[in-house]
């Protein structure tokens, strides 16, 4: 059993996907091995008004119950506190590089306060792509890991799992905070995850595919082909995932 | 059959090799095309090492490695031919290999080009389009296209599909002396099935980038791509083995 933290569903202008249904994307994921999946709206990264992205995903998804909706919020709009009154959350998506807004901005402190009152734990969108790659006249970098860091220490009662994180920046992540979890999606090194083992525990890595940007199979086949014992891989695929998000 | 096109092997950690064996064995593939292990700007002893090396994997395991060989056009021209008299003409490597000192416009990589000609070797030559990071006189597709131009008895290799991308591939479209690897950035979804639609499967080759990158992930994005299974075939092993005219 996979559970996938890291998928997308929606539009993209500089990439085409060929799953343009909830069930096709269940069905893509579900022949790579995944039975669940954190899904986001692709819309809500460049919409302004990502709650609307978020309503959108819930209604599309709604056939397709293995697909588990995340919110993307932005807590430098106004109506960031309405976005979050959804009951069953099971963690909410902050995309700080493409929201504009820097991890130390005090606009996070009641956002942060409110997700540690629902105990709701928080993903952040460190890229979506390759910064090398990027359209020419829509540069974003990704989020600074060291601002992570900082904030992750600052409201280390909450979990926060870093999307698309590089090896290097997974490393720092985990070893300097006590709170976040990376997956697995844009890791990667001779002997991926052995490799990053060595660094960091089994605990704290998550498996994410950033499905449909990526090819799936890339991720699964990083995840089966490591030779780890059941447990690390057990965490890693599922456990993890299952316990911090209460699947 | 699966042939890795482009692998650097690490030259002074015959452990780390024996491990990329076994990994490789386990992946399926089958040959391995080492373009050597140098620093950005190498000196004429750098590259006579690094050639030394991969002529030296070759002969250790003649029935795994390939090799070709790594030179800098900005070294003298009487140089450049002695190293490939000594590694191609009276060596056991395969092709040359050019990176980023030189852009593929520079007139110095005429001769070369030539030479490979007469001697009915590829090149492999690297190419981005680089949005951050580009180094000085790195090459894009656009400049591969040049270079294809100029030599059209000459077969090119060019680097990295993914961070072409679909400009890229359009820059080389109307070159069919000019091949692609599949290697580089993240495997993001697509790009193989526009290459394969844009190209054919028959200018497209399997390429991991190892050692910094994992055999699982890259193959994953063969794997993964909505292709058939005969242009699957011809990506994974099928053209390397007729471009290198391996047995």
């Amino acid at each position: 059993m996979i559970i996938d933290v890291n998928t997308s569903f929606g539009r993209w202008p500089f990439q085409k996907f060929d799953v343009n249904s909830a069930q096709a994307m269940a069905k893509r994921l579900n022949s790579a091995g995944i039975t669940k999946a954190l899904i986001s709206s692709m819309d809500g990264i460049l919409y302004p008004d990502p709650s609307v992205c978020n309503a959108e995903l819930v209604k599309t998804i709604k056939p397709t119950p293995e697909l588990i909706p995340v919110p993307t919020i932005n807590p430098g709009l106004a109506n960031w506190r309405k976005a979050m009154e959804t009951s069953g959350i099971k963690a909410i998506k902050i995309i700080p590089n493409y929201h504009n807004y820097s991890l130390i901005d005090p606009l996070l402190v009641p956002f942060m306060r409110i997700l540690a009152s629902k105990r709701i734990p928080l993903m952040i969108q460190m890229r979506i792509d390759d910064e090398r790659n990027q359209y020419p006249l829509m540069k974003i970098p990704g989020v600074d890991w060291r601002a992570v860091v900082q904030f992750a220490n600052a409201f280390h009662e909450t979990p926060v799992v870093c999307l698309c994180v590089y090896r290097s920046e997974a490393v720092e992540l985990v070893q300097k905070t006590r709170n976040v979890h990376v997956d697995i999606s844009f890791i990667e090194f001779f002997q991926t995850l052995p490799t990053l083992l060595r660094s960091i525990p089994p605990d704290r890595i998550l498996f994410g595919s950033h499905t449909p940007f990526l090819y799936t199979e890339s991720a699964v086949m990083k995840l089966k082909s490591a030779q780890m014992k059941a447990k690390p891989y057990k965490a890693i695929a599922c456990a993890n995932a299952r316990r911090l998000f209460n699947i | 059959m699966i042939i890795d096109i482009h692998a650097h092997l690490p030259a002074k950690d015959r452990g780390i090799v024996d491990k990329i064996l076994d990994e490789s064995r386990r992946a399926g593939i089958s040959r391995i095309c080492n373009l050597g292990d140098w620093p950005y700007g190498a000196t004429q002893k750098q590259v006579v090492s690094a050639n030394n090396h991969t002529m030296r994997f070759v002969r250790w395991r003649p029935d795994v490695f390939v090799g070709f060989c790594f030179l800098n056009p900005n070294h003298a021209k009487s140089f450049i031919f002695r190293e490939i008299t000594r590694c191609v003409e009276n060596g056991n490597l395969k092709g040359i290999k050019l990176e980023v000192e030189t852009n593929a416009r520079s007139k110095r990589l005429d001769p070369i080009m030539e030479a490979c000609a007469r001697l009915n070797i590829p090149v492999l030559h690297h190419a981005w389009y680089k949005t951050v990071g580009k180094v000085l006189n790195e090459s894009t597709p656009a400049d591969i296209a040049d270079l294809a131009g100029r030599h059209p008895n000459t077969k090119i290799i060019m680097a990295h599909l993914t961070a072409a991308g679909i400009r890229g591939v359009l820059d080389i479209q109307s070159y069919p002396n000019v091949y692609v690897d599949t290697s580089g950035s993240q495997p993001f979804s697509g790009i193989i099935e526009y290459a394969v639609a844009a190209l054919g499967a028959q200018r497209i080759l399997y390429g991991s980038d190892i050692i910094g990158r994992d055999f699982s992930c890259q193959l994953g994005r063969v794997y993964g791509a909505n292709i058939n299974r005969h242009d699957r075939d011809l990506i994974l092993g099928i053209n390397a083995k007729k471009l290198l005219r391996l047995p």
